[in-house]
């Protein structure tokens, strides 16, 4: 208790400077909602000082909930503090069969991911390799071979930090002819070496149906479904587009994509979608290609959705799972799956989750979580 | 260290009692080797207590690592179950962190599942191309769900297949409450004997999978034809580099399904250049002692060579490389008559039932540690 006080007084200073600025910086202070009614700058400095009481954080997702409009409850909202606390509790505290056992790992590495997905019979893109800075597995083969092999191959991949999350160093990888591209520029192999961090995969490519591709055609822009575990059964519990702007190849919301809410039944897109604060505002189309939102038809998107609910079924050590799904023309394929599946993008398209997701979770993880 | 302390202090009546039991119960106390020379009982009794001050445990496994025997055993080279456990967890936490590239924000990511959940184990070797037996269905007490038309139908669903296959439970370690299971025209037969699919499924706690039983080689199946007699072959890993440690055959023995040693089976050490097995095979304390051929089938142990050894050293050699949180590893192997197969890989694989046949793993197990 004392530890804790003597944390936030520490920390004081500078969450305040962070709500100042918050709350006067013309990039950050942009209101999402400029067409509805605004609180006055006290009200907001007062709503974010109180966050900062009730949760020990600075809301960084005030003006992106639209929590800056008049008649918004902020107690409709999870804070991210709260929602990892929450997801903590339930990994700590599950069990399959009476026994503790962490499930995790099999969604935050990516290779062990893709292989277990693979088995199941679900659509994944293959691995082409698995590697470190100095050596790279290439399925089929069994040694490890020099990363000097990779020039001697033929591919067209996406590179990903085997623990990578939010898109971090991903890039496309391609070899001809003994050519190295990286994000379609040629590159040296000194130069892949250098931005090696640790150990990786080199996914195949993924070639997205022409729909998805008219959104964004540098990005493989995908559906982020969430289901859940009730009473031992996946539900959906709520999905978003998300598609890469600036002709950027990752779509990921943190470096600049764009995300869309999706309806659950039918997968049709709601009709703004909105970036990360100090990307831009809301939208209701995409701002390269154009494309307007409301009415876009996503294929194979109930596919997607029965896909993920069968595939959760194999995932039973986890409650919540956040599935990344591309759509080719050949139906919906797996890319990748997120304990952490970023609650404040959700809750900046959907509103507030907080009241659903509690009760999602079983009693004794629901209970100490503030109304 | 108090609290060590006064643990210690807690515990000493039941762990002398134990250590009287070992001197003196006629079945416990009985030399695995009698017809070498014998320490005496009070000797025996003075390095069995020397045993619980300096590990804090009692070395049940005395006599079946022949410490009672006079000459040519060296404590030092044995590994305390205790010792194991500390340096076993230390090493596979340095290979999750290795594996994690130091990233803090995973130090707590933990690899164990891979091993404990068998469901998972078998689809992960299958997504690598390794042998492993098919898994047909993943079932709990209210239905199955079949992987190959991916739906899940109630337990009752069985029936209407044609399957031979070991039930086993997807977490629980032991094999004790596994079991064999087959269908024919209709018939549920639970170890050849007729059941209903509901004593069966009353059986079963949890998740639990089908899965295929294998045909192990008649070479195997000579040792013991009841049982999938398996290759218990452990590897470690260091700085990327994996190796075979040490092997043993595991064989069953009075007309058992399962060939653990845990329950009755007996174990057998495997030379790992030469595939071939030792002249003893050992029973756990309490089961037997040991024995030079089959008691039943009377198969000669020495000079028996394992098909496919060089084989399966080679694949789990490989295999470890895709398990990189984990520092050492036991593999259960089943030898067919198109090689080795991947039954189960265990994290704690089991030092004592090992030990026992080769010898003390002390030194080669630190010499693992750092690669060497």
């Amino acid at each position: 208790m004392i530890l804790a006080a003597a944390k936030f007084l520490r920390l004081l200073p500078v969450r305040l400077k962070a709500i100042h600025k918050l709350a006067s910086d013309p990039v950050l202070s942009r209101t999402y909602y400029a067409q509805e009614q605004r609180k006055s700058k006290p009200r907001i400095l007062l709503d974010n000082l109180w966050w900062l009481l009730r949760h020990q954080e600075v809301n960084h997702c005030y003006f992106l909930y639209g929590l800056d409009r008049k008649r918004v409850d902020p107690g409709e909202y999870l804070s991210p503090k709260e929602f990892q606390k929450l997801q903590e509790q339930t990994r700590t505290t599950a069990q399959v069969d009476g026994q503790r056992m962490d499930y995790h790992c099999l969604l935050q590495d990516k290779f062990l991911f893709c292989q277990y997905v693979t088995a199941l019979g679900f659509p994944t893109p293959p691995v082409l390799a698995l590697g470190d800075g100095d050596s790279i597995w290439w399925p089929g083969v069994g040694a490890r071979q020099p990363l000097e092999s990779l020039l001697s191959r033929e591919l067209d991949g996406f590179y990903k930090e085997l623990l990578g999350e939010g898109g971090r160093g991903a890039m496309s990888v391609s070899v001809a002819g003994g050519r190295l591209y990286l994000n379609d520029a040629e590159r040296s192999l000194a130069d892949f070496r250098a931005r090696i961090n640790g150990h990786y995969v080199i996914q195949q490519r993924v070639k997205q149906h022409p729909r998805m591709a008219e959104l964004h055609p540098q990005s493989v822009n995908t559906i982020r479904l969430v289901t859940v575990l009730r009473d031992g059964q996946p539900k959906p519990f709520c999905a978003i587009l998300r598609m890469g702007t600036e002709g950027r190849a990752a779509d990921n919301w943190s470096i600049g994509g764009a995300c869309v809410p999706l309806d659950l039944e039918k997968g049709t897109p709601g009709r703004h979608g909105c970036f990360r604060p100090g990307y831009g505002t809301r939208t209701d189309r995409h701002p390269n290609t154009g494309i307007i939102f409301e009415g876009f038809r996503i294929p194979f998107y109930r596919e997607a959705v029965a896909a993920a609910l069968e595939v959760h079924n194999l995932f039973y050590g986890l409650h919540s799972i956040g599935w990344d799904i591309a759509i080719t023309e050949n139906g919906p394929t797996f890319l990748e799956a997120n304990d952490q599946w970023a609650i404040d993008v959700l809750q900046c398209v959907h509103g507030g989750l907080k009241q659903r997701y509690l009760e999602t979770l079983p009693g004794a993880t629901r209970q100490g979580v503030g109304d | 260290m108090i609290r060590a302390m006064v643990c210690f202090a807690w515990m000493l009546p039941t762990r002398l009692r134990a250590i009287w039991q070992l001197v003196a119960d006629p079945v416990l106390s009985r030399s695995y080797y009698p017809e070498e020379q014998r320490k005496s009982k009070a000797r025996i009794m003075l390095e069995n207590l020397w045993w619980l001050l300096r590990w804090q445990e009692v070395n049940y496994e005395y006599l079946y690592y022949g410490m009672d025997r006079r000459h040519g055993v060296d404590f030092g080279r044995y590994l305390s179950k205790y010792e194991f456990k500390k340096l076993r967890d230390q090493a596979n936490a340095a290979a999750n962190a290795a594996a994690t590239a130091g990233d803090t924000r995973h130090r707590r990511l933990n690899y164990r599942l891979l091993l404990g959940d068998k469901f998972v184990f078998c689809r992960f070797l299958k997504g690598l191309g390794f042998p492993t037996p098919e898994i047909l269905a993943l079932g709990d007490k209210d239905g199955l769900f079949w992987l190959d038309t991916r739906k899940r139908l109630p337990v009752g669903s069985l029936l209407d297949r044609r399957v031979d296959v070991f039930l086993k439970e997807d977490l629980f370690d032991g094999g004790a409450r596994d079991f064999h299971l087959a269908v024919e025209g209709g018939r549920l037969l639970v170890g050849g004997r007729g059941a209903t699919v509901e004593e069966v499924f009353s059986l079963t706690t949890g998740h639990y999978i089908l899965q295929q039983r294998i045909e192990q080689h008649p070479e195997m199946a000579r040792l013991h034809p009841r049982s999938v007699n398996t290759v218990r072959l452990v590897t470690t890993l260091a700085g990327g580099q994996a190796g075979p440690l040490c092997a043993i055959v595991r064989i069953g023995s009075r007309g058992s399904q399962v060939d653990n040693w845990s329950v009755g089976g007996m174990v057998v050490a495997v030379g790992l250049e030469t595939g071939r097995l030792g002249k003893y095979a050992l029973f756990k304390p309490g089961y037997g002692t040991k024995v030079d051929r089959h008691p039943e089938t009377g198969a000669v142990f020495e000079g028996f060579e394992v098909p496919f050894f060089r084989e399966a050293v080679r694949l789990a050699t490989e295999l470890h490389k895709f398990f990189y949180g984990f520092h050492s590893i036991g593999w259960d192997i089943a030898i067919t008559a198109a090689g080795p197969v991947f039954l189960e890989g265990n994290d704690d694989w089991g030092l004592a039932a090992v030990q026992g046949p080769c010898g003390g793993l002390r030194e080669r197990f630190l010499a693992s540690l750092s690669g060497k």
